[in-house]
């Protein structure tokens, strides 16, 4: 019997960056860079357990716009174009380092190339979300889903259908797209506000993660703390994420991944070599870019210029010994609890998936030797919520406390000086969106069109990625553009909807640019209640 | 005279082409640079990550999209920011503006001012309360139509309403926003109150088949909930 239980937890949400328009789109590229770094070496780590049969479990959050994003045709073509440029370039730094001291980092990135490429390819004939759902299939993770744009949903509740709206076209999305329906969400940015839980369970979500203080912090002192989850008092599960567990692995200062062995982010070739050599393989308007070619270790506190070359033996050998020590902490960690408690304790430690192996390239290899370690040992067990609530189905009801996983732990970074003026637009859309679903029961044709539209267009609006990256001052312009952008075109929409001059070519061309949700509902943002508090007093 | 002013012509359009050219000139410069360090942006104390991060093209600079300041509806909306700061906006349409001064007239309006009622409701009716159990007040700048208000006050339920003062004193309320809760900012001292749980106990019961094993009760899914 294991004496405590381990739920790692990974999100992985990008914001929807398809650009049909053209393929210059830098932003386009935070996609395939996930898909190389992060999300293709976790599925090949997964899957290379699960085929050796090490067991585990593992709690997978992936966002609708992630979703379909993996699952489109077009970035899926893109992709494979773009991983053969970087094998072109992976062959040629093989020949051009040769002899010298980045040989070795060259031929590790050549063959992670060529695997991702099988990966994609060969194995899963360009589709990632069908070995997804494979491995949920199989008993390895549990997929949970998130909001549809990943909209900040505290700050969306002064009009419910808009919540709503954001939840039910996430979980049909999941549901289509993985098989089945998800029983618990990430809620984006661990944003919780009381009252949202009762609309969780209006759509079957049986649980939602909350930063520790959500649920220390709840209305009544929780007993087990955040080592066990609480019921909000409409039966959706709040789980609390441990301090301990995540700062050991996000913290820039105390955690591994700041390590000397393990790979610099900030040395790239794409900065580094001679303009003439790399100009096909950056930006082609000339922009020096992260082709995604590192070959320095972190060293120590240095200079950039004082990187040293990438081992990559050493840098594996430390993930090991890093994988050892998470677990050798987790141990000690559940013991202590497990004196305290009356029922074995719980460590929720969820992360941001593009951590590991965007931020922290050895990240999925240190998940690889975590995984096979505690396989072994008999003091931890690896659990997802579900398992953990069919196993402890009384826990302790109480109202968690609002909060997110942000900075400072409440709104503020969704909310400040420098955004808080994108809210009187996301509220008004919301509430116009909610007439029109009012006013039009059923519709046909060009009107129907219309209408699914408008609720894209809301909905990429809403997505928190814009208000985040308006806030961190890096980025701001193209935030500012998809925020006004998507705006403006419902604004158009609304106004030719409601008086009656759709403008067929108009329709057409953002169902092209903005394809997200081919069969979203706009009656999602209909009146449930007959009393509801509008935005508008 | 003439040529003079063929000079100053001329001049004018060496200055233009040097202004137009500069910035190819200097992205060209750029670009052939032979070796530069990508910039590393600041990192924050706590965490590693950072969302991913192109860089900026300037591209997306070019015709903005329009989207209206005002939509001609009245509104004042409040949001919670952390559990000291709330954040209001609003807007007066022009025929709240125009009832206004037709019941006390033009030089009501320009006279009286702008202010913010935040009244604090905590443990009051759910329903819209006409009045708290304190307000305080925020003078507002003329052409403000939004504000940072600093309440202070964590786990209180407050509301809000946008007036206008008239020289007398006479306050005429304009609008009224919705209610919020600040949320806890530590641990909630409701120690005695903690076995809530038991309740969940009770619901169960109307299900419970008696002289069943607790084994068959766990495998039971959503025990807990039916």
């Amino acid at each position: 019997m294991a004496k405590g239980y381990l739920a790692l937890v990974l999100h992985a949400h990008l914001p929807y960056v398809r650009h049909p328009e053209s393929e210059k789109f830098l932003e386009e590229r935070w996609f395939y860079e996930a898909l190389t770094e992060t999300y293709i070496p976790m599925i090949d780590v997964f899957d290379r357990l699960a085929w050796e049969q090490v067991p585990f479990r593992l709690t997978f959050s992936i966002s609708p716009p992630l979703l379909t994003m993996l699952s489109d045709p077009l970035l899926q073509d893109r992709y494979v174009r773009h991983l053969e440029k970087l094998l072109e370039l992976a062959y040629k730094e093989e020949a051009r380092t040769y002899g010298g001291p980045f040989h070795q980092a060259a031929l590790l990135y050549k063959e992670k190339f060529q695997r991702a490429y099988e990966i994609f390819v060969t194995r899963y004939q360009r589709n990632l979300v069908q070995a997804l759902s494979r491995l949920q299939r199989l008993g390895y993770l549990e997929i949970t889903t998130c909001a549809a744009t990943h909209g900040f949903l505290p700050l969306m509740m002064t009009n419910k259908q808009a919540v709503r709206a954001q939840l039910e076209t996430a979980v049909n999305l999941h549901e289509q797209q993985i098989g089945s329906k998800p029983r618990g969400i990430w809620l984006p940015e661990c944003g919780y506000i009381p009252g949202l839980d009762e609309i969780l369970s209006e759509y079957g979500l049986k649980f939602f993660f909350t930063d520790s203080h959500g649920v220390m912090y709840a209305d009544h002192r929780p007993r087990f703390g955040v080592f066990a989850p609480i019921y909000t008092p409409s039966g959706v599960a709040a789980f609390g994420r441990d301090t301990e567990s995540s700062k050991q692995v996000w913290s820039a200062d105390e955690g591994y991944p700041g390590d000397g062995d393990y790979r610099e982010f900030y040395r790239d070739i794409g900065y580094d070599l001679d303009y003439e050599y790399i100009k096909d393989y950056i930006h082609p308007d000339g922009i020096r870019i992260h082709t995604g070619l590192k070959y320095h270790r972190i060293t120590g506190r240095v200079d950039l210029s004082e990187k040293q070359p990438y081992q990559p033996e050493w840098a594996s050998h430390k993930a090991n010994i890093h994988a050892a020590n998470f677990m050798f902490d987790r141990e000690k960690q559940i013991e202590y609890l497990a004196n305290l408690m009356e029922r074995p304790p719980l460590i929720v430690a969820p992360y941001d998936a593009e951590l590991f192996g965007h931020w922290w390239f050895e990240g999925p290899m240190w998940l690889e030797f975590f995984i096979r370690k505690v396989a072994t040992n008999n003091k931890i067990e690896l659990i997802t919520p579900s398992d953990y609530l069919n196993l402890h189905q009384h826990n302790q009801m109480t109202r968690p406390c609002q909060s997110t996983w942000g900075n400072a732990g409440y709104n503020e970074v969704w909310l400040n000086e420098k955004n808080h003026w994108i809210y009187r637009h996301l509220h008004m859309a919301a509430d116009r969106m909610n007439e029109l679903a009012d006013l039009f029961p059923t519709a046909d044709g060009n009107l129907r069109r219309a209408l699914k539209q408008a609720g894209r267009e809301l909905l990429l609006a809403q997505s928190s990625d814009w208000a985040f990256i308006i806030s961190t001052d890096t980025m701001v312009s193209y935030a500012l553009k998809r925020t006004k952008e998507h705006l403006a075109n419902f604004v158009r929409l609304y106004d030719d909807i409601k008086y009656c001059h759709i403008d067929e070519a108009f329709v057409s061309q953002l169902e092209w640019q903005n394809n997200i949700f081919p069969d979203i509902d706009y009656r999602s943002w209909r009146t449930r209640e007959s009393e509801q508090e509008r935005a508008i007093s | 005279m003439d040529s003079v002013w063929l000079w100053l012509l001329g001049s004018v359009i060496v200055i233009a082409l040097i202004v137009f050219m500069l910035p190819s000139l200097r992205k060209h410069t750029l670009a052939s640079k032979k070796s530069e360090l990508p910039p590393k942006p600041k990192r924050s104390i706590e965490e590693m990550a950072e969302e991913i991060c192109p860089v900026p093209s300037s591209k997306w600079r070019q015709d903005e999209p329009f989207i209206p300041h005002h939509y001609g509806v009245s509104r004042l909306v409040v949001l919670v920011k952390d559990p000291y700061w709330l954040y209001a906006y609003w807007e007066v349409s022009l025929d709240k503006q125009k009832d206004f001064i037709k019941r006390y007239g033009q030089e009501a309006w320009h006279n009286s001012r702008q202010i913010l009622r935040i009244y604090d409701v905590t443990g009051l009716d759910n329903q819209r309360t006409l009045t708290g159990h304190s307000f305080q007040e925020i003078y507002l700048d003329p052409f403000a139509d939004n504000w940072f208000i600093h309440v202070g006050q964590p786990e209180r339920s407050f509301f809000l309403e946008l007036g206008r003062l008239l020289p007398d004193g006479t306050y005429i309320n304009l609008l009224t926003s919705n209610r919020v809760c600040t949320p806890r900012d530590t641990i909630s001292p409701r120690m005695e109150e903690q076995w809530m749980w038991i309740e969940g106990i009770y619901r169960n019961f109307g299900n419970m088949r008696y002289g069943t094993s607790s084994a068959t009760l766990a495998g039971t899914e959503e025990g807990y909930k039916q």
